[in-house]
């Protein structure tokens, strides 16, 4: 069981310098012209904008097959579903079913959306350390702080929740495996499998948690509230060019579908 | 405080592990997230319900369908979380996961995928259902032992 969190790609590219809070909203931005556009061609030239960003940022073609390779089967049963089920122009046919034109359109567009939205998430983790990101989130929800969203602490969490991980993942192999040498399965998803897992987990887990907040009473932590902080976020020059770009894409997306329909 | 926030901290932790771990089950609209049964949760700490939501953008931003699975995906294991705390001393609780994951993330991926909504709907809550119901209800009957 390799897992690795940190998908993080350290690097000093532009896209890597943008605004964790630039790169969020744009990804937000970027899913929302996807799903507008109309057909397959559209959705897959409107999403194309994503290559240029990926050579950008330096990412590797490996890196990158690692993110789609768990979505394959996915992918494949949605295209196929699509192809075979949708009434219209008959094209070919396999055995019983009968690919259509309208069909091999949506399932195409299906294909292009998963495969862009998927892409565009792995370049936001891959340039963007988590920290930041969680910085980048917490300023984000900080207009919610009126209406008595606590986004500091919800930030806090999620950084600890972020260092928290690796950890219980070692913390779930350890118990697996003293779980085997007492004679359990973990072998298919069956509840009598997973209790004698998650259950110890759950105890480790909430120890880890005592010994933490009283970490954070010693240190004295009182609430988010006046905490000054070592990286002060700040959006540059070349925050706003590429927010722009990114809602004049969705404008383009958006006045096509206009058009056509 | 301190101590709720560091409990909602792992169990946001441990959500994320369980999602990624079981990966090939866990995202689309044929799914069994097993994490979700820890949708439970709030029926004992009320925290989880911070934690809950924060397991869940995790996992989605580490792994999910992008953009629409990060914003929308989220909110709606929050508002499902905090519905449950609501109801937790009655039966009721069970449902706010089932139904509104059914609804909300089954209308989006069936958008999203061009495929029937009713179907989507259906075998999300189905999924939901699995887990919150056959891996969820052990889980808190346990950890009620324990607590």
């Amino acid at each position: 069981m390799v897992f690795e969190l940190g998908q993080y790609m350290p690097g000093n590219s532009a896209i890597h310098r943008l605004d964790p809070r630039t790169k969020l909203l744009s990804l937000f931005f970027y899913g929302v012209a996807i799903l507008l556009a109309p057909n397959a061609t559209a959705a897959l030239i409107s999403g194309s904008v994503i290559f240029p960003l990926i050579i950008v940022a330096g990412l590797r073609l490996a890196f990158i097959w690692r993110q789609l390779r768990p979505l394959l089967i996915f992918m494949t049963i949605v295209f196929a579903f699509q192809a075979v089920l949708t009434p219209g122009e008959a094209l070919a046919a396999v055995g019983p079913a009968i690919i259509t034109r309208e069909g091999l359109n949506l399932g195409l567009m299906a294909l292009a959306r998963v495969f862009y939205l998927v892409l565009a998430a792995a370049l936001l983790t891959a340039t963007t350390d988590p920290l930041s990101l969680a910085d980048g989130l917490e300023k984000l929800l900080r207009p919610g702080t009126r209406l008595g969203l606590p986004s500091q602490e919800l930030a806090l969490m999620l950084t600890l929740a972020l260092r928290f991980v690796p950890t219980m993942l070692e913390e779930a192999e350890r118990i697996m495996r003293a779980q085997m040498a007492r004679g359990a399965s973990f072998k298919g998803l069956k509840v009598k499998n997973l209790m004698p897992l998650i259950i110890p987990l759950f105890i480790s887990a909430f120890r880890r948690a005592e010994a933490l907040a009283e970490a954070m009473e010693a240190r004295a932590y009182q609430g988010g509230k006046g905490r000054t902080r070592m990286r002060e976020l700040a959006l540059r020059p070349a925050d706003y060019i590429f927010f722009i770009f990114t809602i004049m894409l969705v404008g383009s997306s958006f006045a096509y579908r206009l058009l056509v329909k | 405080m301190t101590a709720k926030i560091a409990r909602a901290a792992v169990i946001a932790a441990i959500y994320a592990v369980l999602t990624i771990v079981l990966r090939p089950f866990s995202f689309g609209y044929i799914q069994v997230r097993v994490a979700e049964a820890l949708a439970l949760l709030p029926i004992l700490y009320p925290e989880a319900i911070a934690g809950l939501f924060i397991g869940c953008l995790v996992s989605n931003i580490y792994g999910g369908l992008g953009p629409i699975d990060i914003f929308l995906g989220s909110l709606t294991t929050l508002v499902a979380a905090w519905l449950t705390y609501r109801w937790r001393n009655s039966w009721f609780a069970y449902l706010p996961p089932i139904i509104l994951n059914g609804l909300i993330v089954g209308t989006y991926l069936a958008f999203l995928l061009n495929v029937p909504v009713y179907l989507a709907v259906v075998t999300v809550a189905l999924g939901e259902a699995i887990a919150v119901l056959v891996f969820g209800i052990p889980i808190i009957k346990r950890l009620r032992r324990v607590k």
